[in-house]
């Protein structure tokens, strides 16, 4: 008996168009989905970062949800389309708090310098990134606020 | 989720796998090879595809079927080092799990390539219930501990020209040769570069005087080893 096989290649660009839309153009989304490797976690509380490691890239949620957990019970909840450690790549600083799934299963798409290179410039990845930064510099200024009082 | 059928030769079960004697699951017994094809799905990556990334957490690892791939680390300046090729039976991403650590390299498909994808959970059960298993993953560290070592010794000690003939013979050992005798492996000049830590102008340079000196022959991108004796005498292994 033989083996079903999955293309990732596929698999990849066809997560990757249900995030971004049809308007990307299909040969950046094919070099993203080649450069850039899918990663599915299927258990809850499984770690995608944790404080102090590196940022080499960035996990792009295609399903399912996650959370940046910056103590005292304050976290950050992060979804389809969210770009996790966004922030501490394009600083490249290391990561201050853990992210961790929350669903049963996430799908994301780790993207390092190569896949940024090529997303950058596309407008709908864009807005992603403007909002993503804005909702994480918020949640993270509620937490110093927290601390403060 | 795209599946296709892409050819009909990877085993469903790792029983029929023709690799495995070549694998970490070698010895494994019929009952945890139930459980591991139980739980494996197979993967195609494309020639050039990422299959991993450096500073990202697998949840699983790959076990080649058939293909090859590079494992590299990005430099400062974004030029590959590459530390390992990886064949058949090879195993990939095992390290960051074991060590709950993110990947310290990055790799890379060098052509159209069949893994089977085993799960975390599920390699780690094999891990702490099969002792036979345990000690032949503990092997492969080494094994890979022992060729790090090779590396940086010959990056450090050997000069150039000695590196490249080193690499030429290490390829031939590892891929070995196709009927018209070139290295059964496609690298591109670069990629021949990378694996030496020099520039591409001067692997192309070295690999154009080991070939007017009479010991390989160049076709294209493939390298045939025609005097691996004078080959080895020029990468200063004495054995």
């Amino acid at each position: 008996m033989h083996a079903i096989i999955t293309v990732k290649l596929q698999q990849t660009i066809q997560a990757l168009q249900d995030v971004l839309g049809d308007s990307i153009n299909a040969s950046i989304l094919r070099k993203v989905a080649l450069r850039s490797s899918l990663i599915v976690f299927d258990e809850r509380h499984q770690t995608l970062f944790r404080a102090g490691d590196k940022p080499k890239g960035f996990y792009f949620i295609l399903k399912g949800k996650a959370e940046l957990l910056a103590g005292d019970g304050f976290s950050y909840k992060l979804s389809k389309g969210s770009l996790v450690g966004i922030q501490n790549y394009l600083k490249k600083e290391e990561h201050h708090f853990d992210f961790k799934t929350i669903s049963s299963k996430l799908t994301s798409l780790f993207i390092d310098d190569n896949g940024y290179k090529l997303l950058e410039n596309v407008e709908s990845f864009q807005i992603l990134m403007r909002s993503n930064i804005l909702d994480e510099f918020f949640a993270i200024q509620k937490v110093i606020g927290h601390h403060k009082i | 989720m795209a599946t296709k059928q892409i050819t009909p030769n990877v085993p469903a079960h790792c029983a029929e796998c023709l690799n495995r004697t070549k694998s970490a699951f070698k010895n494994l017994d019929n009952p945890d090879l139930d459980e591991v094809s139980k739980r494996k799905s197979c993967v195609f990556f494309r020639k050039g595809q990422v299959m991993m990334q450096e500073g990202a957490r697998p949840q699983g690892v790959y076990c080649i079927y058939s293909g090859k791939a590079k494992l590299f680390k990005r430099g400062n300046e974004g030029k590959e080092q590459i530390m390992r090729l990886i064949t058949d039976g090879g195993l990939i991403g095992y390290r960051s799990i074991l060590s709950d650590e993110p990947l310290g390299a990055s790799i890379v498909a060098l052509e159209d390539t069949h893994v089977c994808y085993i799960p975390k959970t599920s390699f780690l059960e094999v891990i702490e219930s099969n002792p036979k298993f345990s000690l032949n993953v503990l092997k492969i560290s080494c094994n890979e501990l022992g060729e790090a070592g090779k590396i940086i010794t010959s990056l450090a000690q050997k000069n150039v020209r000695e590196r490249l003939a080193e690499v030429l013979l290490l390829l031939g050992a590892t891929f070995g040769h196709t009927k018209e005798g070139y290295l059964d492996i496609s690298l591109t000049r670069e990629e021949l570069a990378n694996m030496i830590g020099t520039a591409t102008e001067s692997a192309i340079r070295l690999l154009s005087e080991l070939s007017s000196e009479g010991l390989i022959t160049l076709k294209g991108r493939k390298i045939a080893l025609v005097d691996p004796i004078a080959l080895k005498e020029r990468a200063a292994i004495f054995d």
